[in-house]
């Protein structure tokens, strides 16, 4: 679309050309005259986008030009074509590849290259890329999926997160190597020593197999008992729990405990039993794994713990 | 509170009886500390106390610590 001349007077010149002016007869100005082609053009280039958003001119409806803005028809696209190579055909053909061009695009099948392309409107084939303008990876983009994506001048990237982005999250955990452990018979013991320590918690501290809450929020704590017939002959009455320790080291309140005890039958070779639970504790909690068995002798056992923060 | 410097073994031997066992916990030895049976009242640390002196003399020597 380009301006069109006022026919006759003019006024000062504008951005485009000169304004047009009214007839005052008083100061002698004659007013100017519209081409013709000033009332046909403004109203192809308004039925255009009426027309490129999908809609049929009619007279009786003057909002079609905020409707078609409305549709956002110009701007979605299904694509066809194959899993790396899209086809792109909007509605309203893009003229030319220019950066800022904005396209919803809806994947025509689940990508098996990291080279994937896009040919918009027959203009060629364009790379896909990723937000941060690398390659998406084999299976990054689903069939059947939308996505964003703007030109940058080069590359058509896709604006939104695709799954190799995800980042790994931190292990906010504390781990406890199995530690082997000569139990008493009867009565609660603390397991208060682990052959080695992983200690990610956030703000936690460790001793003598005592966890200090550093940050509150909801933790999973897992403790693991192993008892391989050989080594670790535990085979009656053997149950562990996690709890909730007072100052003086008593547990107060379980976490986690295995629901029975692990007895002769059902740990007659080499045999396993875990306690897990999550609870949201509070910065400043003591927590430690315990460990009981009634064989009626001191039985030897090999205990793991784990505890992981999940969130506040 | 009490600690009673006494291995695991030690303790099965004691037999001592559930009731008392339920005020105590057992804390193996780590790097800073030996074998320790933990009486939590008067009562269980009695209780360990006679155990103690009136089984085996000789064959188990506990040796008594006062908690500070």
């Amino acid at each position: 679309m380009q301006y069109i001349e006022p026919v006759g007077a003019q006024g000062p010149a504008n951005d485009f050309g000169h304004d047009y002016v009214d007839k005052n007869a008083g100061l002698g100005i004659a007013g100017s005259f519209l081409a013709a082609d000033v009332p046909e053009h403004v109203q192809i280039e308004l039925l255009n986008a009426i027309v490129a958003a999908g809609l049929t001119p009619a007279g009786a409806n003057l909002k079609q030009l905020a409707q078609a803005i409305q549709s956002g028809k110009s701007t979605y696209v299904v694509a066809t074509g194959t899993a790396n190579a899209w086809t792109v055909a909007p509605n309203l053909a893009v003229p030319a590849y220019a950066a800022g061009r904005v396209l919803n695009i809806i994947a025509p099948a689940t990508n098996t290259s990291t080279s994937v392309t896009v040919d918009v409107s027959t203009l060629g084939g364009r790379p896909l890329k990723k937000s941060d303008g690398s390659d998406p990876q084999v299976g990054d983009l689903v069939s059947g999926r939308v996505y964003a994506t703007i030109d940058d001048g080069t590359n058509i990237r896709v604006l939104t997160m695709l799954p190799s982005d995800r980042l790994a999250q931190p292990y906010l955990g504390f781990h406890g190597d199995p530690v082997s452990l000569a139990i008493p018979n009867n009565v609660q013991t603390l397991v208060s020593s682990y052959t080695g320590i992983i200690n990610n918690l956030p703000g936690a501290t460790q001793s003598g197999g005592v966890i200090v809450i550093g940050t509150t929020g909801f933790y999973q704590v897992t403790a693991n008992m192993a008892s391989l017939l050989a080594d670790y002959p535990v085979a009656y009455g053997a149950s562990i729990s996690v709890s909730i320790v007072n100052g003086s080291n008593a547990p107060i309140q379980s976490i986690a405990s295995t629901p029975i005890e692990v007895t002769a039958s059902s740990l007659t070779s080499s045999r396993a039993a875990a306690a897990s639970g999550i609870a949201k504790l509070a910065a400043g909690t003591r927590i430690a794994a315990f460990f009981a068995q009634n064989k009626g002798a001191s039985q030897n056992v090999s205990i793991s713990l784990d505890a992981e923060f999940r969130g506040s | 509170m009490r600690e009673f410097e006494l291995s695991a073994d030690d303790v099965s031997a004691l037999d001592l009886p559930l009731p008392v066992l339920a005020h105590c916990i057992f804390i193996p030895a780590n790097g800073k500390n030996r074998d320790r049976l933990i009486a939590f009242d008067a009562a269980a640390a009695e209780a360990v106390e006679e155990a103690v002196t009136s089984v085996v003399q000789g064959a188990v020597e506990p040796q008594l610590k006062e908690n500070t």
